[in-house]
């Protein structure tokens, strides 16, 4: 009988009903390809990671043996109770966040959707301090929202491919966008310049900065 | 001849599997959950942590698994480091790391393999260069900052970019500033 009604197209009741929202579709992402063609250049590099540890991305790098600093940032700062008695400067506390040795130098930095959370101060400062663990040519990988509004707690961006991302939001509420231009970010992004930037039809612009 | 493959062996598969409490216990060391453990764990014997260690725990040839219930705060080497529940330390894999998605991991992790499950939390650097791979020096070392090298990255020496805990840092940094108005 079941068999009957799929074939006709119909279900019967028993049958549970599927979920016919579709599965999220990978975006397209060409700073990633850009970035994947530099990584088959070399052996092994030193990446920054400020998302959160996802195994899929963890995978993906694993293919060049690279060693990969996974600080989940965002979670991290908003855990940080730095706001509450004594205020602290940003430059303090993203000394505390990340604090690393003196001698590590990044080759690529992935910032993700991050600095669209960060006020303007936030994100120079956390640009200086990064910019004290890069050298000539450090990449600095970012997703920069052209949207009215974005989702209130960052987003999750899976490698899927070379260049395709899986977007996975983690809040429906949506809260205002900075809608950093281009010339904002050279001002708060001072070491670095933009060496790549593509307009994706999903509401972001993807930029890659080189340190200078 | 036409015997069927049950007459030959008159146990049942999961019979055959079934092992008595007291042939597990010789395959893996516990330490149970009502235990606490301060100092330095070494042996010959896989082991499951359930309980609390601090310290070291030393087993390179040998399995290490952090259960659910288990709480580490201490370096961990192992052959396999499979962890369920929490680290706060470095692990150091001689085959591969394993964080399943209940796991929490705080430090670095130095294998040939690294796996994240979904959900899985971790902070902290991953380094999964193989012994055999060495460190080849990059295309661009003219425009490189100096590089961590292998022997930096043995077990004695490896740097100490711990994560930093979620505390206030040291009060003489604490200068005036003003508050982030964006985050809920």
């Amino acid at each position: 009988m079941k068999q009957w009604f799929s074939g006709l197209g119909l279900k019967s009741k028993e049958e549970p009903i599927e979920d016919s929202s579709p599965e999220p579709e990978a975006s397209a992402s060409l700073a990633l390809k850009v970035l994947y063609d530099q990584l088959r250049l070399q052996r092994k590099y030193h990446i920054l990671d400020l998302g959160p540890a996802l195994g899929a991305n963890v995978d993906f790098f694993a293919q060049f043996s690279c060693k990969v600093y996974i600080e989940d940032f965002y979670r991290t700062l908003t855990s940080f109770d730095y706001l509450s008695e004594d205020k602290l400067s940003y430059q303090a506390v993203f000394e505390y966040l990340l604090p690393y040795q003196k001698n590590t130098r990044f080759d690529i930095i992935l910032g993700w959707d991050l600095f669209n959370y960060l006020e303007r101060d936030e994100l120079q400062s956390l640009i200086l301090h990064l910019s004290h663990f890069c050298h000539k040519g450090t990449l600095l990988f970012a997703l920069i929202s052209t949207s009215k509004y974005i989702p209130e707690k960052p987003t999750t961006f899976q490698i899927v491919k070379h260049d395709r991302l899986l977007y996975q939001t983690n809040s429906t509420v949506l809260r205002p966008c900075p809608r950093y231009q281009q010339t904002d970010l050279n001002q708060l992004i001072p070491n670095f310049r933009v060496c790549n930037s593509f307009l994706l039809r999903n509401g972001f612009k993807e930029y890659l900065f080189s340190c200078e | 001849m036409w015997k069927k493959p049950e007459e030959e062996n008159s146990e049942l598969p999961a019979q055959r599997l079934k092992k008595s409490p007291i042939e597990q216990l010789q395959e893996k060391a516990v330490v149970g959950p009502s235990i606490k453990i301060k100092g330095e764990l070494t042996g010959e014997e896989d082991l499951l942590i359930q309980g609390r260690v601090e310290g070291r725990i030393e087993l390179k040839k040998n399995n290490v698994t952090v259960g659910k219930k288990g709480s580490v705060q201490a370096d961990i080497y192992g052959k396999i480091i499979s962890v369920e529940g929490e680290v706060e330390g470095d692990l150091f894999g001689e085959e591969k790391i394993i964080v399943r998605k209940s796991g929490m991991v705080r430090g670095n992790m130095t294998a040939p393999r690294v796996n994240l499950e979904d959900g899985a939390r971790f902070k902290g650097a991953i380094d999964m260069e193989s012994k055999e791979d060495g460190e080849k020096p990059p295309l661009e070392e003219a425009s490189m900052g100096p590089r961590s090298t292998p022997s930096q990255l043995e077990p004695s020496s490896v740097p100490k970019e711990k994560p930093a805990k979620n505390t206030p840092p040291n009060k003489e940094h604490r200068v005036g500033v003003k508050a982030d108005t964006h985050r809920a």
